[in-house]
């Protein structure tokens, strides 16, 4: 499909969107990486999926957003972006939904473990941003699948395997920068915390436990 | 009004409210990045007066390490109560210094009383191995009598028993500091590295 059958007027606010996508996908990412295991004491407290497949989630959802976040502020692969950050953002409505419709009154862990309640506001919030994810898949699918528009508004077609190497280096980019975030984070030096004694004989009867 | 005119319109309001929403998700940010403000000391509110005896209490830990019993055969020795909640980030803090300082050998009797539902409960000890017996208390009722409200919050019984030392420990300095006491007391000249 053309551009040219598209308003200027859609595409800019597509292009718009994406941006803001991509500043709140990346940047809710960034806390998860640094506290990992308490992001999925928070996933595990949604109490939607058992444990075990919660940590799994809490694993790989912030890998997931800021592969997403990548795309779509590079602008390749917009609608393939924008359809994960739709589908992402419906299952966090649901979740939201689901335990506020529980009653629960627990962290959103929208920004990794320490954030705010869940409530309405969570809820709009995620709302607006899934329909401005639904818009700019909208507007993409239409421009063409991989049609990288920062790059030509011309509508030229970005090439499959051209497609498939933008993903594939956005996925990498994020597991390299995820990796080093969390390897860096206040949890892994906490916890890996060294302690040294200056004194070798210490004062008391017997051994800690 | 023409349709382009009105289509105009409709994009400026939605990019108004998007850039509304970008920059509340911003300041978001912001607030998070800021290091925890100074918590005004409560600890002289919260918990047993200083002085008090440790209250006899007998429960099985539920990490493998047996029975605790807080005037059992151990005593005799300091003990440390830390009272932590698993989504509590500051308490994942505070029990990994306790933890490092555990495996480096400091002699103290630790008892960890982790209030919270059980399922995350027993998935914070999963994900964060403590080497110290833990108490999962769900209804708060060994929490509640020591009359702690906030949490990490320690308390140090020394050998004979008698509440030395009790803190709100806001950051995993503090816990540094808990455990680094005068002289007779645990965590005697231990510094933190790293």
């Amino acid at each position: 499909m053309c551009a040219g059958e598209f308003s200027m007027a859609a595409l800019m606010l597509a292009r718009v969107l994406s941006y803001i996508l991509a500043v709140v996908f990346m940047g809710s990412s960034f806390p998860k990486f640094r506290r990992p295991r308490s992001f999925a004491l928070v996933v595990i407290d949604y109490q939607l999926i058992p444990p075990a497949w919660s940590l799994w989630f809490a694993r790989g959802l912030p890998y997931v957003e800021l592969t997403i976040g990548l795309l779509l502020v590079t602008g390749l692969v917009v609608a393939v972006a924008s359809l994960l950050a739709l589908a992402l953002l419906v299952s966090f409505v649901i979740a939201v939904s689901v335990n506020l419709r529980r009653g629960r009154d627990l962290d959103c862990g929208c920004l990794g473990g320490r954030s705010r309640k869940i409530g309405r506001a969570v809820l709009i919030e995620d709302l607006l941003l899934g329909a401005a994810a639904g818009v700019t898949a909208v507007v993409a699918f239409a421009w063409g699948l991989e049609a990288p528009w920062f790059v030509d508004l011309g509508g030229r077609i970005l090439p499959v395997p051209a497609a498939g190497f933008a993903i594939a280096a956005c996925i990498l980019m994020s597991v390299i920068v995820g990796t080093v975030i969390t390897a860096l984070s206040r949890e892994s030096t906490t916890l890996g915390r060294r302690v040294v004694m200056r004194v070798p004989e210490m004062t008391g009867s017997k051994g800690g436990r | 009004m023409t349709l382009g005119l009105i289509g105009y319109l409709v994009l400026c309001l939605v990019v108004a409210v998007m850039a509304v929403l970008l920059l509340g998700t911003m300041r978001e940010v912001a607030l998070l990045s800021r290091p925890a403000p100074n918590v005004p000391p409560t600890e002289a509110d919260d918990g047993p007066a200083l002085g008090s005896m440790i209250p006899h209490l007998r429960f099985e830990s539920d990490n493998g390490f047996g029975p605790i019993d807080t005037r059992g055969p151990e005593r005799g020795e300091n003990t440390v109560i830390l009272f932590v909640s698993p989504l509590c980030e500051g308490c994942q803090d505070t029990v990994g210094v306790l933890n490092a300082a555990l495996r480096q050998g400091i002699r103290v009797r630790p008892i960890i009383l982790l209030s919270g539902s059980d399922r995350v409960c027993r998935s914070f000890l999963n994900l964060f191995p403590i080497d110290a017996p833990v108490k999962i208390d769900t209804d708060y009722s060994q929490t509640d009598q020591f009359s702690i409200t906030n949490r990490p919050f320690g308390l140090l019984y020394d050998s004979t028993g008698k509440l030395v030392r009790k803190k709100l420990l806001v950051s995993p300095g503090d816990m540094e500091v808990f455990i680094d006491v005068e002289s007779g007391a645990p965590g005697e000249n231990i510094a933190v590295v790293g």
